[in-house]
């Protein structure tokens, strides 16, 4: 291209959005035919382009997507609902076990010996921490891998 | 459409009703992107069971991603960001080439007047000058048709939805200086397509 002649890019740029550009590029085109001739036919090829049949989807997106999403949607308030009977059926258990073993809990309390005593009550809390933390790590994998998906 | 009182909801108030378990504003958020996703859909994918299955495949990832959004962008963005990403991902595990940065043009410096006529002779519409234009229409079609689909997308995300080099760059993850390369080369491809055939033509 002639040196001095405005370049590709240059008289994209000014077709696209005349308003940006540089006062140069504007003086330039006030006298020269051939890049205002350029111009033109860029302008020309971008109002053909916007007025372009837009593209749209040949089925009903909405539909489709939705008739997916229950399954996931829906998966919460299940969960809620399926928590009351494993609920129920851990108070019946623990109190059960409670009334069936109440003579030997009854029985702790008169244990005289203090070793014995944070013995037992050290293994069964750490028993206890250590299923808890068990539960709270399966629980952060599974979300995680929820989100991954 | 979900309305507040009337109004219509804002992307963050839409979001927050989809996390408290209300899918019909899941389907108002899908109506508001749909035109953005099937630009990038149907210009970055040819095969058109695979559109079908990449657009649901994109609201289903969006869906399960929407608590992670931030609002640090627009969520017609970020839903567009989720589109392109997919696409690329499903193109690149077909192996297909999505932007040809080895392409050469064929340079027609000295007949931009010819393609100027092609152009501007549109003012009157009567029905000869209507045949013309579906006509031209169909070409610009079939020369976008042959543009890599990166170049097709990103013509289409410009000059048909309007968004900036930097939005697009957002979309795309790629430096606004990379996009305005591209969309250059891509018009500048797209003219010269035009070029050759107007110049058949002529013959």
């Amino acid at each position: 291209m002639n040196q001095h002649h405005l370049s590709e890019d240059v008289l994209q740029e000014f077709a696209a959005d005349p308003v940006k550009a540089r006062p140069e590029t504007k003086e330039h085109l006030r006298h020269c035919e051939f890049c205002k001739e350029q111009v033109k036919t860029y302008q020309g090829l971008f109002t053909q382009i916007s007025n372009m049949e837009e593209p749209s989807f040949s089925f009903d997106l909405t539909t489709e997507v939705l008739a997916h999403l229950p399954s996931v949607v829906q998966g919460k308030p299940i969960k809620q609902f399926q928590l009351l009977p494993y609920l129920v059926a851990a108070i019946i258990f623990i109190s059960g076990g409670i009334y069936f073993f109440r003579n030997e809990i009854l029985s702790l309390s008169k244990i005289k010996d203090e070793m014995s005593l944070y013995i037992i009550s050290t293994c069964v809390l750490s028993v206890l921490l250590f299923l808890l933390t068990d539960m709270y790590k399966n629980y952060e994998q599974k979300m995680k891998s929820f989100e991954l998906i | 459409m979900n309305t507040n009182n009337g109004h219509i909801l804002t992307d963050k108030q839409l979001v927050q009703k989809v996390l408290q378990g209300d899918t019909r504003a899941f389907g108002d958020i899908i109506k508001k992107t749909e035109k953005l996703v099937a630009i990038i859909v149907l210009k970055m994918i040819p095969d058109a069971e695979d559109q079908k299955d990449i657009a649901q495949d994109i609201y289903l990832r969006a869906f399960r991603k929407l608590s992670g959004f931030q609002f640090q962008s627009k969520l017609s963005t970020w839903i567009a960001q989720i589109s392109y990403n997919t696409c690329v991902d499903h193109l690149r595990k077909k192996k297909t080439v999505f932007v040809d940065l080895q392409n050469s043009f064929t340079d027609f410096e000295d007949d931009d007047s010819t393609l100027q006529n092609y152009f501007s002779s549109s003012g009157n519409m009567d029905t000869e000058k209507q045949l013309i234009l579906k006509e031209r229409k169909k070409l610009l079609q079939t020369a976008m048709d042959q543009l890599p689909p990166l170049y097709k997308t990103l013509i289409s995300l410009y000059h048909q939805e309007s968004l900036s080099y930097e939005e697009i760059g957002q979309v795309t993850s790629l430096p606004s200086g990379t996009v305005k390369n591209y969309l250059f080369r891509a018009r500048k491809n797209l003219k010269n397509s035009l070029l050759i055939h107007y110049k058949k033509e002529e013959l």
